[in-house]
């Protein structure tokens, strides 16, 4: 029997660990060899590169069109004209809409090899910004209904536990029954309330991390020209779309999760800023820094996904690819 | 000279503060190795930066996988996965959330039934808690049940459904989960395809492994579980001193006390089994995608 044999107590164990010692059929000594073991180191020299290296890389990288001497004036044009609609349609909320449809032609530019990543700013593009935007708020919506319709049937077990409380707090206050707040809570709030969070919290989860990709690539799809506005609401090229995800989910997965974290993060630090200044920040300085930490980062690295995807054939754009899918570009912009 | 058989050895005392002492080390030249420490910060760096949008709870199921797939891969070195890129976090993301189905399946039977004893368990409770926060403690005066009382009244309920979810969860804990651990260091060495983890083959060819490995696979179970509750006291602790850092500090106390040191215990086990020739490890997994010199 050949076996594979650990060895402790040799001379050599303090210095260099444990050794593989081969024995052969008779149990004899065959061969000893030196396993890797925790005592190695991994291969990768001090130059490898870190992720804080990465990211502050493609910071760089993804800001530099912004203030690049060539587009310094869309990206002026763009800011003031979006600070303008969010003033000028105080309530509707326009901006929002414009804002998309910009990111949009960001994410058709990059993915293209455009040039120039930063989109012209003329009244024609403008209005092109506004028509994109509102398709895609359309098709977003269209999207996020299994979730509303989730969120009312939920929403509506949550007001009958509310109507229960208040029946409750009634019946305490003015009837003046003697029934006990703590039975109450955990016979008819904690139990109910407990697996309706645990079903919406599944169900969320499945929706973000298995439907929204989905139509995140369709969202690239209709960019680059693959797909029109019809495409987001058919059957056939949602299936063919989920097809795309599957095979490259990692790729997909990359952008989305960190696109994701930045949104819900901005979130979370803008919206109080909004609420403390009773929406004046939304329509005054909030536009800009939306378009400069919102739609510009999320619609570049879309369009490096884009661009990953045409180039592994998934997507196959209708547009004109310059340069040519070569590594210099890549180097350049990815 | 003393001559130990892998296959066969038993988890001695001896064995297990090996591997204690091995786990230590292996925390140290994380730390410590400066290669290492590189990509140990890159690691805390995108499970802080994922954390906002909860992609974090796949990311580390996906990065605790390729811990042990880089462990096998460099043939027992200790090294941590790459991580220079977010292509390759994507790639830690698509397997957690594959490793999370996985497991979901597994649990199922296990919530039902956990379900059904906690909903049994659920009126001895409340009356318990009634008992000892209002009657008892805040209001004595008004005590209309006495502790005696109270026992006989729920002892029955307690014991019956309190020792059989026990007795459930011992089962599966001694069972399916340590099974699903190997099939999951099996899919990490390229052996299995995804859909092992459905297949009533290979579920049975991991209890095969588990039987030959039980003592070191509930080894590593146990301090898998001693160390997820190290770490949660110890994040809980630092977050309430230094509450405003809470998504900074909980994400970093979590990786390098539980998901780290943990997963390398596997990742031993997962090298015990490869010397033995029990599990053969390919570079390629089945279903990974090819990755473009774009993304590369």
């Amino acid at each position: 029997m050949t076996g594979n044999y650990i060895v402790t107590g040799s001379e050599k164990e303090s210095e260099e660990g444990d050794v593989n010692l081969y024995l052969d059929d008779n149990d004899r000594f065959e061969k000893i060899t030196q396993p890797a073991a925790v005592h190695d180191y991994p291969e990768a020299s001090i130059k490898e590169p870190s992720l804080w290296q990465y990211f502050a890389d493609r910071i760089r990288r993804v800001s530099e069109p912004l203030w690049h001497k060539k587009s310094r004036g869309d990206v002026l044009g763009m800011l003031a004209v979006s600070w303008f609609v969010s003033v000028l349609t105080w309530l509707a909320n326009f901006d929002a809409i414009l804002g998309r449809g910009w990111r949009l032609e960001v994410v058709k530019k990059l993915s293209l090899g455009d040039d120039k990543v930063v989109p012209d700013f003329s009244l024609s593009s403008i209005l092109g910004y506004f028509a994109n935007g509102i398709i895609l708020l359309f098709a977003r919506t269209f999207y996020f209904i299994p979730m509303i319709l989730f969120a009312l049937l939920s929403g509506y077990k949550f007001v009958k536990i509310a109507w229960k409380l208040a029946v409750f707090i009634y019946d305490k206050a003015v009837v003046g029954t003697d029934a006990s707040w703590s039975e109450f809570f955990f016979y008819k709030v904690l139990p109910q309330a407990t697996a309706e969070l645990l079903v919406q919290f599944l169900f969320v989860t499945l929706y973000t991390m298995l439907v929204w990709p989905v139509y995140r690539i369709l969202m690239i799809q209709y960019a680059v020209g693959e797909i029109k506005w019809t495409g987001f609401f058919s059957i056939n090229q949602f299936k063919r779309s989920a097809g795309i995800f599957r095979r490259n989910a990692s790729s997909v997965y990359a952008v989305y999760a960190f696109m994701l974290s930045l949104q819900i993060a901005l979130y979370f630090i803008l919206k109080p800023i909004d609420w403390v200044s009773f929406g004046f920040a939304d329509r005054t300085f909030l536009p800009i820094v939306y378009v400069i930490f919102w739609y510009w980062p999320i619609g570049y690295a879309y369009g490096v996904l884009g661009r990953t995807l045409i180039q592994r054939g998934e997507i196959r754009p209708t547009g004109r690819i310059t340069p040519d899918l070569n590594e210099e570009y890549n180097e350049e912009y990815v | 000279m003393r001559i130990e058989s892998i296959s066969e050895v038993s988890a001695s005392p001896g064995f297990i503060a090996r591997d204690i002492l091995k786990i230590v080390q292996f925390w140290g030249k994380a730390v410590g190795n400066s290669a290492n420490r590189k990509r140990l910060l890159s690691s805390i760096l995108a499970y802080i930066l994922l954390t906002p949008s909860a992609v974090s709870s796949f990311f580390i199921r996906g990065w605790r996988f390729a811990l042990v797939r880089e462990v096998l891969l460099t043939d027992g070195r200790a090294s941590l996965p790459r991580l220079n890129d977010i292509w390759k976090i994507g790639e830690a993301v698509k397997q957690g959330v594959k490793l999370i189905g996985a497991k979901f399946m597994y649990d199922v039977p296990k919530f039902l039934i956990l379900f059904v004893f906690a909903y049994d368990l659920i009126d001895a409770i409340i009356d318990w808690f009634y008992f000892l926060f209002f009657q008892w403690w805040m209001e004595p005066a008004a005590e209309v049940q006495t502790a005696s009382g109270m026992v006989d009244a729920t002892v029955t309920n307690f014991s019956l459904s309190f020792s059989s979810a026990i007795l459930l969860y011992i089962v599966y804990s001694c069972f399916l989960t340590p099974a699903f651990k190997i099939s999951e260091i099996k899919y990490a060495a390229g052996q299995m395809k995804y859909k092992g983890f459905f297949d009533p083959k290979e579920l049975k060819s991991s209890f095969r492994l588990y039987r030959k490995y039980s003592a070191q696979t509930l080894e590593m179970y146990v301090y898998d579980n001693i160390l997820m509750v190290v770490s949660i006291v110890i994040g809980l602790f630092f977050s309430l001193i230094f509450p405003p850092f809470i998504l900074l500090i909980y994400p970093t106390v979590k990786l390098m006390l539980n998901h780290m040191p943990k997963y390398y215990g596997y990742a031993l086990l997962a090298q015990r089994m490869q010397e033995n020739g029990d599990i053969v490890v390919r570079e390629q997994l089945a279903d990974q995608e090819a990755i473009s010199p774009l993304a590369a």
